[in-house]
């Protein structure tokens, strides 16, 4: 655990502007809609990576990272999937978590829900 | 909040009125007022409306003005943040400084909460890659800087971002142009290494001859932009196909009854499956 939670820290101070990242491969995912988990919200600095990547272990093992830049904040979420053919799920399931956005890995545009 | 109900040069009708800004633009100005009196979207008449009743029932008090259109003008004028003019054009059409004054107060807060939902905007397409620059009233530039998840935007698609902040403005696409610096022989092998690749795939991919490439590998050739940058495409097409076919599988694995579970358990009718 300590060994990803260095590479995940490691990647997000590499990609400051945010990522989202499989865990199993530890490369980043390009496609889909990307929804964050309510249980893991608010998570922000290395101390949360733990929480966080436990979370995703058991969720589909996908990290997000983005940054807040209306506080300056980087934050850290466990992350769901969708295919884009599918944003209407992702959306409800959007609503179902408390967000307020969910976004668009393959067309890199955010979705207010 | 000062309220002056002292309405000066009565006398004039909205015609007249237009007509004295258009002049003044035309004299004092380098730029065509009268282009924006064309109708545009999304006004929000109703809301100037509402607001303007609270000060004064304009309708008894200058029957010769068309409200309606006044409203229009107004707002388009707001939507351009054309606001020295704004204020002017209002206090040329004879309303002097109290409608100014009311006006003010609420375009100004209006439109300060509109440019921090701006900046935020301009912030996040930052994050995106995309630089987003405001050159004056009237442009607004885009530039892509990077490439995030192997999308390269057209000079369209540009456009229409860009657009989405800024709706009235004429937009300068600068699509993205790559920096070959970063592509030396160490990152093609490393990239070779990364997608199971070998010399003979490169040389019957993408017609180059051995020789060339041992010279390119070797450091005795050095490449120019154009083969940097054939390379850099190449690795990318495997890139995107990789990650791509990876995501298809993924999606597929998960189950779509575990994937759903939420919306069963929601008992959300308006998005069940």
């Amino acid at each position: 655990m300590e060994q990803l939670i260095e590479r995940v820290w490691e990647y997000s101070q590499k990609n400051p502007d945010g990522f989202t990242l499989n865990l199993e491969t530890l490369r980043p995912v390009k496609f889909g809609i990307s929804v964050a988990y309510l249980e893991t919200q608010d998570s922000h600095g290395i101390e949360s990576l733990e929480r966080v990547i436990n979370h995703a272990l058991q969720h589909g093992k996908i990290v997000g990272g983005w940054l807040n830049v209306e506080n300056g904040k980087f934050y850290f979420d466990s992350v769901k999937i969708f295919k884009n053919s599918e944003q209407k799920f992702a959306e409800a399931f959007g609503i179902s978590q408390n967000q307020i956005a969910i976004f668009d890995l393959t067309n890199l545009e955010e979705i207010k829900i | 909040m000062t309220i002056k109900k002292n309405i000066t040069d009565k006398s004039k009708t909205l015609k007249q009125l237009q007509k004295d800004i258009e002049i003044f633009s035309d004299e004092s100005c380098s730029y065509n007022f009268i282009e924006h009196w064309k109708p545009v979207k999304n006004l929000k008449l109703e809301k100037i409306k509402t607001d303007l009743k609270e000060y004064i029932n304009f309708d008894n008090v200058r029957p010769e003005i068309d409200w309606d259109k006044l409203y229009e003008y107004l707002e388009v004028l707001n939507n351009s943040k054309e606001y020295n003019k704004l204020f002017l054009g209002i206090g040329m059409m004879g309303f002097s400084e109290w409608i100014c004054e009311a006006f003010k107060e609420n375009l100004v807060s209006n439109n300060s909460k509109n440019q921090d939902s701006i900046d935020v905007s301009i912030k996040n397409y930052k994050k995106l890659g995309f630089e987003i620059e405001q050159l004056d009233n009237d442009t607004v530039k885009i530039t892509q800087k990077r490439i995030i998840n192997g999308y390269i935007l057209n000079r369209k698609e540009l456009i229409e971002r860009a657009k989405k902040i800024f709706p009235n403005a004429k937009i300068l696409p600068v699509r993205y142009s790559l920096d070959v610096t970063d592509i030396t022989p160490e990152w093609i092998q490393d990239k070779m290494k990364e997608f199971g690749l070998n010399t003979n795939d490169l040389v019957s991919q993408i017609a180059l001859d051995k020789s060339s490439l041992s010279l390119f590998f070797s450091g005795e050739r050095k490449m120019n932009k154009s083969v940097k940058a054939l390379f850099f495409y190449y690795f990318l097409t495997y890139e995107l196909n990789r990650d791509f076919r990876e995501h298809l599988n993924q999606n597929d694995d998960s189950g779509k009854l575990e994937k759903y579970k939420f919306i069963i358990d929601k008992n959300s009718s308006h998005y069940s499956t």
